[in-house]
């Protein structure tokens, strides 16, 4: 019995020695790991937000976010957000970092980190050029020149049709030509509902559309009967009221209707265009999106070339400003 | 006892058998041992009972059929080496089979305790190594996080983290701090003398200064002394009595040789980590190492007295 004792002994001041050390060095472990993510925020962020002390919040599973802190003054007060994002870019995940005001309302400025971007040309979205445009610019950020950027993920549609509709712009348009004319359809979508409708056409070698020319008074029907543009604006409103293409009502052979009053032109191209934007509004599929001469307040412009590389960026700086807009109202 | 003793009388009896040999050394695996539970949970746990029980059933089975006694305990320090020295996602079946061969081929098939050439452990990793890589099942860090062990990517690593354990690599290797702490028990015990560890450490880390960095003399020895299994083998796998010469010089000369050719198949070899595979090869140099060191009898030459003990 005896010579058990000591080994005994032995083994439960080893243990407990081992024990007690590997205690210790976690505790220590996660105080320097927690130093070290505290120091790779700040150097992250220097320039964009200056906090004196980062409070860590949680994902909680949000698309793309990977990390968030509130940055707070010595006082203790919000002086603005810093998010990590990662996003699919060209050549594989990117990693963005956005800054955001204390009112989450305005982006403080936007960097891009790991990234795999094409050497040159996507790589650029990561050079102060592209990501300076973010500086103090109202959030959400749009892709200027590009239509339906994911600004919200997706947000479940009310009522009967079975996949939602994601929050952007949505554009549909006719291919060629036709009689003069090529016609386009466009969707907005908030909170999964088409909010605006905007029903037009080109005007082959011209710089007006069909509704700014009827609007002139140079595109007319008939003499005294509604014109283009208000006939336009009755199936516009219409499709907002039915909230879907399938449920307006026209004949098929000829596209004309008896349902709306004082619609007497051909309704089926608008029809048919607006339910390919519904499809693109489904699949969130903006990407294909169409060059607009529109320069919003809150554009930003593309690396040349790199478009999606640009967009990814604008989408990260959007899932952040997203995320953090969630935050506030819990 | 059944076995043979290696030498001829007279002889020296230390007053501890092999049963309170194999106790100390258990006692100074316990570090290593909480470290690998610690960092790798149920995983180890699993793996370590796994290789544990299937070394004592065989050393058991080998010697019911040999019609010997004495089982002392080797099979399980044996069990626990090779479980410390597989990476946490090892496959279970794999270590199952690494763990007979040890003990039954490397071991008993040459005649049970102290007459086996190589290292029973090591040779149950190299079976894997070399038959079934794949069953290795990649080095992990502790909690699962898959990656690559630190010696893909020496430097990156950071050092408290090498230091204490949080790394990623085989279940013993992963705190430095325990294994050391393991290793001063087995020499304040005087288990193991610390000319074989430190001979095999220093050997190892000039080495890897002379020749691991870009240019000459610009390695690292410390993140390499860090990480893989050198630490744990330099304490318990080359402390090994059987495997290793008897002569003072002859362990020097195992020693140094095990850390040079660990730094060797490290720098340029094809694995990841090369431990394993410089024990095996020093322990098949063990015999000559031993018969070239051998003491001379006082008055005769070195060959005569070698003849003499041959």
């Amino acid at each position: 019995m005896k010579q058990f004792i000591k080994p005994a002994v032995n083994l439960i001041i080893v243990a407990a020695l081992s024990v007690a050390l590997l205690f210790g060095m976690s505790r220590i472990t996660e105080a320097v790991a927690a130093h070290q993510k505290m120091e790779a925020v700040r150097k992250t962020y220097n320039g964009l937000l200056s906090a004196s002390e980062w409070e860590e919040l949680s994902p909680d599973g949000a698309e793309g976010i990977t990390e968030a802190f509130r940055g707070k003054d010595k006082d203790g007060a919000t002086i603005g957000y810093a998010v990590t994002v990662a996003v699919k870019g060209y050549g594989g995940e990117m990693k963005v970092h956005v800054a955001l005001a204390a009112d989450g309302l305005r982006f403080k400025g936007v960097r891009v980190g790991d990234n795999q971007e094409s050497q040159g040309i996507g790589s650029k979205v990561a050079e102060a050029a592209y990501y300076s445009q973010f500086t103090d610019l109202p959030a959400p950020a749009y892709l200027d020149g590009y239509t339906g950027i994911d600004v919200a993920g997706s947000s479940p549609q009310e009522g009967a049709d079975t996949a939602p509709l994601k929050n952007g712009t949505y554009r549909a348009e006719q291919e060629n030509f036709a009689q003069g004319y090529r016609a386009f359809v466009e969707l907005t979508i908030t909170d999964g509902r088409i909010v605006s409708v905007n029903w037009d056409a080109y005007k082959q070698d011209s710089t007006l559309t069909k509704k700014q020319e009827s609007e002139n008074g140079d595109y007319i029907m008939t003499p005294d009967g509604p014109k283009w543009h208000e006939q336009a604006a009755t199936m516009e409103a219409a499709l907002i009221e039915a909230q879907d293409p399938a449920k307006l009502t026209y004949n098929q052979d000829d596209g004309k209707t008896d349902a709306y009053a004082g619609v007497s032109v051909d309704v089926g191209d608008f029809v048919r265009l607006a339910a390919q934007a519904m499809e693109q509004a489904k699949n969130g599929d903006n990407v294909g999106g169409q060059p607009t001469d529109k320069d919003s307040e809150n554009g930003v412009d593309a690396v040349s070339g790199a478009t999606v590389s640009s967009k990814a960026v604008v989408k990260a700086a959007n899932l952040a400003y997203q995320f953090i807009a969630a935050r506030k109202n819990a | 006892m059944p076995n043979k003793l290696s030498a001829s009388p007279p002889y020296l009896w230390r007053g501890r058998s092999t049963e309170a040999i194999m106790g100390d050394v258990l006692i100074a695996l316990t570090p290593a041992l909480i470290a690998a539970l610690w960092y790798f949970h149920l995983r180890a746990l699993w793996l370590l009972l796994t290789t544990t029980a299937v070394c004592a059933v065989t050393e058991a089975v080998c010697l019911f059929v040999r019609r010997q006694r004495g089982f002392d305990g080797s099979a399980v320090v044996t069990g626990l080496l090779l479980g410390l020295s597989l990476p946490a996602g090892t496959n279970l079946w794999a270590a199952a089979i690494a763990s007979f061969f040890a003990v039954a081929v490397v071991k008993q098939a040459f005649g049970g305790i102290g007459h086996n050439l190589l290292n029973p452990a090591m040779a149950g990793r190299a079976l894997l190594m070399v038959a079934w890589p794949q069953t290795l099942g990649g080095y992990t860090l502790p909690d699962a996080v898959s990656s690559a062990t630190p010696l893909s990517h020496i430097g990156g690593e950071n050092f408290w983290n090498m230091l204490v354990g949080y790394k990623s690599g085989s279940l013993g290797e992963t705190s430095a701090v325990l294994i050391l702490l393991g290793g001063a028990y087995l020499y304040l015990r005087g288990t193991i003398r610390l000319r074989v560890p430190v001979t095999c450490l220093a050997a190892f880390a000039v080495f890897i200064w002379l020749f691991g960095g870009p240019t000459f003399l610009t390695g690292d020895p410390t993140s390499h002394l860090l990480s893989g299994s050198i630490l744990f083998g330099a304490f318990f796998i080359i402390t090994d009595y059987v495997t290793k010469p008897t002569t003072p010089w002859g362990e020097i000369l195992f020693a140094a040789g095990v850390g040079i050719l660990t730094a060797v198949l490290r720098l340029w070899g094809p694995y990841p980590e090369g431990v394993c595979f410089a024990v095996l090869l020093m322990n098949l140099a063990a015999p000559l190492i031993e018969y070239l060191t051998r003491r001379r009898v006082y008055g005769t030459g070195i060959p005569g007295a070698a003849r003499a003990a041959v």
